[in-house]
């Protein structure tokens, strides 16, 4: 092994005076690759500091693009990088921060077709989603691999971290087998999150990864923190293996990575009702994933012609004698001009057995604001 | 004899239970406990407990912080002013 540079001995000089990590640890963490999905909240100071600290290989992955409304915690973007890819604007970040640091992105959802392939030669995964499906599949793939999974999530002003399959402790679905259906979930767009909050929990995950990477300390294996900033709280409670796990337990049943439909915080409430609805992001993000969906426009015909996202045109007051042609089987993404109408159109979709009927909040208004400015608005 | 047992919520269900982060309750038992939450704020019912009275399986519970597997569980009946915590998965990022 190639011992560290003139350059590396200066930039990692607070390392090196650490008993705990020295020349040794810092060569590990040289030699070290951790796979980082989620470019977001959590994933911003993730990335950040894993590359300050020398981590030899970053692997990155977001399908997401950098909007203006994620500038508020996820720090690793800037207002210069709107409109672009998450993973090249963390690239560009982590490359002005760390040279010395190797970047793969993939700029693609995690998903059960890629996810075992994407994570294989990493040492460790980052669970820095933002959604509970992808969140089992980064837990599953880590199983199925072996790896370790260092783990955080937030909202509003609560956060959670551990360390998930790692030195005999459990694993995501040993605590919770399964994610809440949509109606059940709570939402991260309509809920909010304190922009610092990411922040901490985040700063968390990185400590952790070092840990596990160099193999000091304790780490969160075993344990769940449980972060109340509003009160500034910080619990640990003793987690257990789930003998009856699905994925790591004694009779496991899943020995691949599946799809899990339920995307809770992509998913909000209408006010006082359990309707769901989608922002234009997330569904800009669902079309990029190429995910099949079928969108339905309930406005009336001069509307359209107007402006248009491509969905099948059924105006509301038409609706319900047309059920038949609006599929179950698939998300519905239902929209209008500026939610209303949509809105009502889900309600009616739903009361007739439509659970994958989904608004679209602000409409093609919103979509035209924030997705498409070229579109004509009315 | 019932003691008195501080259940608390995570701030995503508060809202379910009037905005309250504790609720105080009087049980000896975990199941106990939970069936006065969810009749003193039936709006939590549904993520707390499936249709048949089972604990969620996105949910977990927690007594003087080690987790509870099993709500029915007699052996360990809860002590005066013990803090029951409930905790539910979190999907933000």
């Amino acid at each position: 092994m190639v011992g560290l540079s003139t350059e590396e001995y200066s930039r990692y000089a607070r390392h090196l005076i650490l008993p705990e990590v020295g020349e040794a640890g810092q060569l590990k963490l040289r030699e070290s690759s951790v796979l980082l999905v989620g470019l977001g909240g959590l994933g911003s100071p993730i990335a950040m500091y894993l590359a300050a600290a020398g981590i030899g290989k970053l692997g990155l992955v977001d399908a997401d693009q950098v909007d203006l409304s994620n500038l508020q915690r996820q720090i690793i973007h800037t207002t210069d990088w709107q409109h672009q890819a998450k993973v090249d604007s963390a690239a560009a970040a982590i490359k002005s921060l760390n040279q010395n640091v190797a970047i793969e992105t993939y700029y693609e959802r995690f998903n059960a077709l890629n996810g075992l392939e994407i994570s294989r030669d990493f040492d460790l995964i980052i669970d820095g989603t933002d959604n509970f499906s992808t969140r089992y599949l980064v837990n599953d793939a880590c199983v199925l691999l072996g790896k370790p999974n260092c783990y955080g999530a937030v909202l509003r002003f609560q956060g959670q971290a551990s360390v998930f399959n790692f030195d005999g402790g459990p694993c995501y679905r040993c605590l919770f087998p399964e994610p809440p259906p949509a109606d059940l979930a709570p939402s991260c767009a309509e809920a909010g999150v304190l922009g610092v909050l990411p922040g901490l929990i985040g700063t968390i995950q990185a400590t952790e990864a070092i840990k596990v990477l160099l193999n000091a300390g304790t780490t969160l294996s075993g344990r769940l923190l449980v972060v109340d900033a509003m009160n500034m709280e910080f619990r640990k409670l003793n987690i257990e293996r789930n003998p009856k796990c699905k994925v790591c337990g004694q009779h496991r049943t899943i020995h691949e990575l599946e799809e899990i439909e339920t995307r809770a915080c992509e998913v909000q409430p209408v006010d006082g009702t359990e309707l769901p609805e989608w922002t234009v992001e997330r569904f800009q993000q669902l079309r990029m994933s190429g995910e099949s969906h079928f969108l339905l426009d309930v406005r009336e015909a001069f509307e359209q012609e107007i402006c248009t996202l491509g969905g099948t045109l059924i105006p509301l007051s038409e609706l319900e004698g047309k059920l038949d042609s609006v599929p179950k089987n698939v998300p519905l993404i239902v929209h209008c001009k500026s939610g209303g109408r949509s809105a009502k159109a889900v309600d009616v979709l739903r009361r007739n057995g439509f659970d994958n009927a989904i608004n679209l909040k602000g409409g093609i208004l919103a979509w035209a604001t924030q997705i498409e400015p070229a579109m004509s608005k009315y | 004899m019932a003691d008195s047992v501080t259940v608390v919520l995570p701030a995503s269900l508060s809202a379910h239970a009037g905005g309250e982060r504790e609720v105080e309750v009087e049980a000896q038992y975990v199941r106990a406990a939970i069936d006065q939450l969810v009749t003193l704020a039936p709006e939590l019912k549904p993520h707390v407990l499936d249709s048949e009275g089972a604990l969620q399986p996105f949910v977990n519970l927690f007594v003087d912080n080690m987790q509870v597997h099993d709500l029915d569980q007699q052996e360990s009946p809860l002590k005066a002013g013990t803090e029951l915590l409930i905790v539910s998965a979190l999907a933000g990022g």
